[in-house]
Parts: C-alpha cells; sequence; structure tokens
C-alpha cells in the first residue's frame, strides 16, 4: 500500500518532532564529552530518572510533565554535580582518564538501571496525558510529540546560544579544547567542567520529562535510551553540536519510518544499520572534526 | 617584582631545574636564553603555576606563588603566552581576545585594550570574525600577544615567540616586543633567536642543562667570547 502525501507529511512532521527531542539529549551527552573528553555512559539512565519523577509527579500529585521538567532538570543537575566531583574529577589529567571515565560511568548507569528496578520493578508505566492529537492543515500531530519537540527545539537553541553568546560560554568552549590554556587565561577549569556536567545531566533531566510522555517509562529505558543517545553522537560526530542536530534528526527519522514501514522490531537494526554506513563513508560521523 | 629562588623541578624522576634564581623588576624587559631542552619552557611553566617546584620559592610583588594554581597567577597579573600559543582554535579572534580578558580587572578595561590590541596588530581587527585555527603562524603569534595584553599583565612572559615564523614576521614580532617595552611594560622573554633577545633586553640569564649559567646586562652576554660562540655563533 502507498501512503498518501498527508500520511507522509505527518509522519515527517513527528519523526522531526521526536528527533528534536533526541537531539536535546545528544546535545547533553555532547556538552558532558566537550570537557570529559570521555562518553558518560550513564546519560541513558540519568533520562530514565527525569521520565520516574515526571511519572510520579503526575502519577502522585498530577503535576504536567512540561512542569516538573523543572524539578527533573534540578534533580538531575545534582546527580550530575555528584558525578563530576565523584567519578569525573579525581581523574581528571590520569593517562587513562577517558577509558577510566567510560568503565565508572558504566558502572553508575548499571546501578541507577538496577536501583531503579528494585524500587520500582519492571512494570510498564507511562504517563498519558490523554490529550486529542493536535490538528494542522490535513494532518494530526500526537500532543505529547508536538510540546516535546517544542520544548526541545527551544531549550536546544538556548544552550546553543548561551554556548556562543556568553562569557561562561567561551570558557566552556576553552576548557574543551585544551584546561592548561584555559588556566592561563584565568578560568577555573574545574568550576567549568562542572557546570558543563551539570548542564547536560539537567538535559537529560528535561528530555527524559519529554520522553515519558512518548514512551513506556521502565528501567530498561536506561540503556535502550543511552544506546541510543551514544548512536546519535557517534553519527553526528563526538562533541559537536551540528553533529548532535543531525544525528538526533536522522535517528528520529530512521525510527519513525522504520516502525511505519517495517514495524517497531527492525528499529534498532534500522539505526545501526544508519551508524554502519555513515561510519564506514566517515568514521568521525558527519559533522566531527580530525 | 618577581623573584625566584633557589628552584628545583623535575618530572618524576627526571631533575630539570636546579637551583635556578632570577629577578625581574619593574619595567624591565629581561630574556633568558639557552639551547634547545635546557629548561626554559620548564622555567616558565614553573613560574605560570603549571608545575609546583621540588624546592626554592617564587614572589610575585611580595607573595608567595608557589603552589597556587594557575588561574590565581593570572589573578596577580602575571600573566605567560605559552609556548605554542595557546589560542582556542574553535573559538574567533574576537571571542578569543574577548575571553582573555577574564580576570575582574582585565574585565573592567577591556574595550579599551580591544582598541589598544588592534591598533597594535591591525591584522586581527581584519580578521575578527575568523576562527583562530585559520590563521597563518605569525598571526596566531599576534593573537597569543594581544591575548597576553587583554590579561592587563602587570608582568608578561612570553616563551619563543618567535619560534617557527618567517624571517619577516620574526622582525615585525621583535618590533612589538620593542614597542610593549617603551610602554612600560615589564616583560620576561624566552628566546632561541638569543641575539635578537639579548640586543632588545635590559638583562639576561643563559640557561644551559637546567642551570643559570651566566647572567648580566643584555650587551654584557652578547660580548662574551663563549656565549657569542656557542650560542649566536660567531
Ligand atoms: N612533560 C615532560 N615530561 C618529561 N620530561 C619533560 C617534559 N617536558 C620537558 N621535559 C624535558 O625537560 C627538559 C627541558 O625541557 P623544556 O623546559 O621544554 O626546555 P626548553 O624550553 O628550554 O627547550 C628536556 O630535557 C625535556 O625533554
Ligand atoms: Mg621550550
Amino acid at each position: 500500500m502507498i501512503p498518501s502525501a498527508d500520511t507522509i507529511l505527518q509522519l515527517i512532521v513527528q519523526a522531526l518532532l521526536l528527533g528534536s527531542i533526541y537531539v536535546l539529549m545528544a546535545v547533553g551527552l555532547n556538552v558532558i564529552y566537550g570537557v570529559v573528553k570521555a562518553i558518560n555512559w550513564a546519560h541513558g539512565a540519568f533520562v530514565m530518572l527525569g521520565a520516574y519523577a515526571a511519572y510520579w509527579l503526575y502519577e502522585l500529585y498530577g503535576i504536567s510533565p512540561y512542569a516538573s521538567a523543572v524539578f527533573s532538570a534540578i534533580a538531575l543537575a545534582a546527580i550530575g554535580a555528584f558525578t563530576h566531583e565523584l567519578l569525573m574529577k579525581p581523574f581528571f589529567g590520569m593517562r587513562y582518564f577517558r577509558a577510566i571515565t567510560l568503565v565508572v560511568t558504566y558502572g553508575l548507569a548499571i546501578l541507577l538501571i538496577n536501583i531503579t528496578r528494585y524500587m520500582w520493578t519492571d512494570v510498564l508505566r507511562g504517563v498519558n496525558l490523554g490529550v486529542p492529537p493536535a490538528t494542522i492543515g490535513a494532518i494530526s500531530i500526537s500532543r505529547p510529540f508536538l510540546y516535546g519537540g517544542l520544548v526541545a527545539i527551544a531549550l536546544s537553541i538556548l544552550f546553543y546560544l548561551m554556548l556562543k553568546r556568553t562569557q561562561i560560554g567561551r570558557a566552556a568552549r576553552a576548557v574543551s579544547e585544551s584546561r592548561k590554556h584555559a588556566m592561563l587565561v584565568g578560568i577555573n577549569p574545574n568550576v567549568m567542567s562542572r557546570f558543563m556536567v551539570i548542564s547536560g545531566a539537567a538535559m537529560a533531566g528535561v528530555t527524559g520529562s519529554l520522553i515519558s510522555t512518548i514512551f513506556a517509562v521502565t528501567p530498561e529505558m536506561g540503556s535502550v535510551l543511552g544506546i541510543k543517545a551514544i548512536t546519535i553522537v557517534i553519527l553526528g560526530g563526538l562533541g559537536s553540536y551540528a553533529g548532535a542536530l543531525i544525528g538526533g534528526l536522522m535517528i528520529g527519522f530512521a525510527e519513525a519510518s522504520g516502525t511505519y514501514f517495517l514495524g517497531a522490531r527492525y528499529q534498532p537494526l534500522l539505526y545501526f544499520l544508519t551508524l554502519l554506513i555513515v561510519l564506514s563513508i566517515k568514521p568521525t560521523g558527519i559533522a566531527g572534526e580530525e | 617584582m618577581l623573584q625566584v629562588s633557589e628552584v628545583d623541578v623535575s618530572y618524576g624522576h627526571f631533575q630539570v631545574l636546579s637551583g635556578v634564581s632570577l629577578q625581574v623588576r619593574d619595567k624591565e624587559l629581561v630574556t633568558v636564553i639557552g639551547s634547545n631542552g635546557a629548561g626554559k619552557t620548564t622555567l616558565l611553566s614553573t613560574i605560570a603555576g603549571l608545575l609546583p617546584p621540588k624546592r626554592g620559592e617564587i614572589r610575585f610583588m611580595g607573595k608567595r606563588i608557589d603552589g597556587i594554581p594557575p588561574y590565581k597567577v593570572v589573578e596577580e597579573g602575571l600573566v605567560l603566552v605559552p609556548e605554542g600559543r595557546g589560542n582556542f582554535s574553535r573559538l574567533t579572534v574576537l571571542e578569543n581576545l574577548e575571553l582573555s580578558a577574564y580576570t575582574r580587572r582585565a574585565k573592567e578595561r577591556k574595550d579599551e585594550t580591544i582598541e589598544e590590541v588592534f591598533n597594535l596588530f591591525p591584522i586581527l581587527r581584519e580578521r575578527m570574525h575568523q576562527k583562530a585555527g585559520t590563521l597563518s603562524g605569525g598571526e596566531q603569534q599576534m593573537l597569543a600577544i594581544g591575548r597576553g595584553l587583554m590579561a592587563r599583565p602587570k608582568l608578561l612572559m612570553l616563551d619563543e615567540p618567535s619560534l617557527g615564523l618567517a624571517p619577516k614576521i620574526v622582525l615585525q614580532i621583535f618590533s612589538i616586543l620593542r614597542r610593549l617595552k617603551e610602554e612600560g611594560i615589564t616583560i620576561l622573554l624566552i628566546e632561541q633567536n638569543a641575539h635578537r633577545a639579548l640586543e632588545l633586553a635590559d638583562r639576561a640569564y643563559l640557561l644551559e642543562t637546567g642551570r643559570v649559567a651566566m647572567q648580566g646586562r643584555g650587551e654584557e652576554l652578547l660580548q662574551d667570547p663563549r656565549l657569542r660562540k656557542l650560542y649566536l655563533g660567531i
């Protein structure tokens, strides 16, 4: 069956909105990568915690996930600060600190996922807002996608402008280029890297709130989303803002179209295929340097 | 102004500086010359707080600064333009300059200083919105010196500013250094280009395998027969 033009348009819009949420998740991961120079394996687990926060606040107190996103952001910022001080900073400057960070955050991911499983079991949960889709012209868009996508786009742009336009953003970029040379300018690199890890974790928290209205909330989503986030940043190019944008949208697309045409089962296959093809053409990712 | 006393520095068990003492007085241009591997970069890195001395002490404006981190040393007004320039290649020229006015003292006079730097290096004004990584070697060095000035240093330390530059650009860099000196900026200059450095310097130190082998006024060292033979090739 050939889908109609409206169906395709609807699919595209939905894919872009979902992709935007992935962009926010990937920006968070990249922001952390920028200063730590290692992938935060716990990023998916951070998103999962944000999603659980949204779920419980909605379930127990009826607070909308869009409002409680602020709480998710703060809670994950605190976890981010803890991660930076205890699991990252002690290893800065060590010879194998990238490898150490990778292993340590992998351990953190397993810990967080299993604590969640222990406390709240594997039961599928989720925030059902029960709102009808928004109709725009001939297409109708699910509201969780619409709102989630718009919030994600706004936050990604805001953070981008902060990095580009403010002195703190310049300082953060300087630290991600060279801690040593940043110090010679008068920047305390630990303050900046703490700020970036906190920001990245807070973005993961917000991503979780947005995603709680779209996907089932389970402990397992911590590892699924973690792998997804890592796929996106490797696809787009590690540490690159443009890379997070392109990678996030591509995965959103691959997923939405894959689900429509092939069924949800083939999703992972589809984005690993995308990754394989892109990396065999450009090993540093689409927008990656070096 | 700067007083380095009996400083030892090592990388692991490998001792690089042994009992190095040196001083820089207000408004002086002091140079440290020495062959490759003598320990010149190590000396400046230690003063800037990047390396801890094993022994000895470093005072700046009467205050002990050894053992404090580099970003605090900058706040004291002691600024290093490091070997390899230390620009941020992914930031634009303007962003590099603005960022380098990081301390409160420097921030207050940022706009005024940027204007001065642009007057000193007009090419930087033209390249203002370009990424620093796209500049030529000479422009990179100008940016590095410009960044050093943005910090409003009381003492500016430069690690081989002429390294790897074409002779014409080297001349230009040295004439800028002369101008900075005339404007009353205190400078500690490290150079392999011993001849030019000694001509410019009020006082000079010769570093040989981590020890001060000779010191005196610039022209005195220029006249020394052994130094002429070994370092000036005359
Ligand atoms: N990070 C380092 N680790 C170990 N040895 C070093 C390091 N940096 C420099 N050295 C050694 O210290 C000595 C002095 O180096 P350096 O201070 O760079 O000399 P210069 O700047 O005069 O050329 C050299 O023998 C060099 O090999
Ligand atoms: Mg050197």
